[in-house]
């Protein structure tokens, strides 16, 4: 499994997937802090400069100084739209493209759930490294923009993420293993995730569903107890090692 | 059942109401080397696919040495999967590490060498097709499956690489059970002990190589005439030479099917002609193709 492994992270590593992953939310990060900081300067600039007139809420709003919780907030929105497209476009195509490429055959002698969780695993260690550190730059510039080191929910809110990352790679690597084709595998993924949101907008049952993790990371950051927030996590968890089990009886059918 | 034997039964594929395999039994002994010949879509591949587990069945049954468990199986296609962002030792060490087999560098390098490639740092996108499947022959050196799996192994190979194909299945001989699905009979007669010739997934002959030998070394006279031939005269060709195993005629062009050419044979050909005053527009001679064979004898067995 190791060996596996390792060759997993080697390709992903040389076909650059590794890389774009880590740049895309490094990125993210730092502009996410940059914009909370100054999305109030950048507006009011914008709108003098067209010479339009204002409403008495939204000057008081270009008046109150962004908050480090409105930041950070700023910083899990966009990370984690972003997120689930990259990881859409860098697994949903692991197990098939194994079958197109013809490589699959090296795998005969092979569990079968070995070839899925090693899969897994590597994508795992590169997502979880890539929001990792992209968690790193949001940090030190709150640090620098915001003078403020100390964030109530940061860490919870970080564990939902990764959790909701690890989701998403299973389901993508799930329909990598039952379609044979990449637009197929690709395609679905999408649709699922959109599926997933609009469950998860249910009153009472969706902020348990995978895709309603928002409401448990808005409700860390400004320093409330999330209700809710342990059966969020069984459940993804529980759902990812269902997306698992199903991958590895997809590649066993997966026969033409 | 012979712990030495992978027994296939009665196995049938359709894909889409087309009988890809049609009821086939094969009997293939351990450490053995068999080969699977037929035109384009006879089935072999499926067949192979099958065998190697890539492919599923709707009736039958395979045993493979006697005690059902899948063997240490290579499977190696026309087109090899191989990683292309490896070089060709990183590919090699990858295989012998996933099989759990110790090979170290040296034994690696070797059979890079042996297969004609160069242990460089060259990643196997920028490989030509032929480089592939060199590089997918040297899996079964540093490796030791039981079940060794060649689907048109030198489909893509030039003359230099089949002659290194020969020497690798000449040391694989005796280690490893080999089948190799292939359309080229002349080829598979230099390295098969035994071999099997389907046609639309069916099973038309299979024998020894010796036995088989009379159809693999085959010589084919093309002969384009002013009129059709009559039955008695397609009769009367067939006897006028001992090695004339079959003549089939489409229209003004025959085929005589020879076991092997000799001026002899072509004399009298001409010479039962100009005696009857046909007269010949056109003759030659070339190489028995799998096709002269079905449209030939082997169609008649």
């Amino acid at each position: 499994m190791i060996t596996m492994l390792k060759k997993e992270l080697r390709e992903l590593w040389r076909s650059k997937k590794t890389i774009v992953t880590f740049i895309i939310l490094a990125v993210l990060a730092m502009t996410s802090i940059i914009m909370s900081k100054f999305e109030p300067q950048i507006l009011n600039a914008l709108l003098e400069a067209r010479g339009t007139e204002l409403p008495e809420s939204f000057i008081e709003y270009l008046s109150t100084p962004p908050g480090v919780s409105q930041a950070a907030a700023n910083f899990f929105g966009n990370i984690s739209n972003i997120m689930i497209w990259v990881i859409i476009l860098t697994t949903a195509t692991a197990v098939n493209s194994e079958y197109i490429n013809g490589t699959y055959s090296l795998y005969l002698n092979t569990k079968k759930s070995e070839f899925v969780i090693t899969k897994f695993a590597a994508r795992i260690i590169i997502n979880f490294g890539a929001i990792l550190l992209a968690a790193a730059f949001a940090l030190l510039y709150i640090a620098v923009l915001f003078e403020s080191a100390v964030l109530p929910g940061f860490a919870q809110s970080l564990i939902i993420l990764c959790v909701y990352a690890a989701f998403t790679t299973a389901y993508s690597l799930l329909f990598s293993a039952v379609f044979k084709t990449v637009l197929k595998s690709i395609g679905i993924s999408i649709l699922f995730c959109i599926v997933l949101q609009m469950f998860s907008s249910f009153p009472v049952i969706g902020g348990y569903l995978p895709g309603g993790f928002a409401p448990h990371i808005s409700a860390f950051l400004s320093g409330a107890n999330s209700t809710g927030y342990i059966a969020y996590l069984v459940i993804t968890v529980a759902l990812t090692a269902l997306c698992l089990v199903f991958a590895t009886i997809g590649i066993k059918k997966y026969r033409v | 059942m012979s712990e030495d034997v992978l027994s296939i039964k009665n196995l049938s594929k359709v894909i889409k109401n087309n009988t890809i395999l049609d009821n086939l039994s094969l009997t293939i002994h351990k450490n053995s080397i068999y080969g699977v010949v037929g035109v384009n879509g006879s089935g072999k591949s499926t067949l192979l696919r099958i065998l190697a587990g890539l492919t599923s069945f709707e009736s039958g049954e395979i045993k493979y040495f006697g005690n059902g468990v899948f063997p240490h199986t290579a499977y190696i296609s026309d087109f090899p999967g191989l990683y292309d962002l490896m070089t060709a030792h990183e590919f090699l060490q990858y295989i012998v590490d996933l099989r759990k087999e110790k090979a170290d560098s040296e034994v690696i390098k070797s059979a890079i060498i042996t297969v004609g490639l160069k242990d460089n740092k060259k990643h196997i996108k920028n490989y030509s097709r032929g480089m592939k499947q060199r590089l997918a022959i040297a899996e079964t050196l540093v490796t030791n499956p039981e079940l060794i799996l060649f689907d048109e192994p030198i489909a893509g190979i030039d003359f230099a690489g089949r002659e290194m194909f020969v020497s690798v299945i000449n040391e694989l001989k005796n280690k490893s059970t080999i089948i190799i699905a292939s359309h080229d009979l002349r080829e598979l007669g230099k390295m098969c002990d035994r071999a099997v010739i389907i046609d639309k997934g069916k099973k038309i002959v299979e024998d020894e190589i010796a036995s088989l030998g009379k159809i693999f070394g085959g010589v084919v006279i093309n002969i384009t005439i002013e009129r059709p031939l009559e039955a008695e005269e397609i009769n009367a060709v067939m006897g006028l030479h001992p090695d004339i195993n079959s003549v089939n005629s489409v229209g003004r062009t025959f085929s005589i099917m020879l076991s092997k050419l000799s001026n002899q044979i072509l004399q009298s050909v001409i010479n039962y002609f100009c005696e009857k005053q046909i007269s010949i527009e056109n003759i030659s001679v070339s190489d028995a193709k799998l096709e002269d064979i079905f449209t030939g004898e082997v169609a008649d067995l």
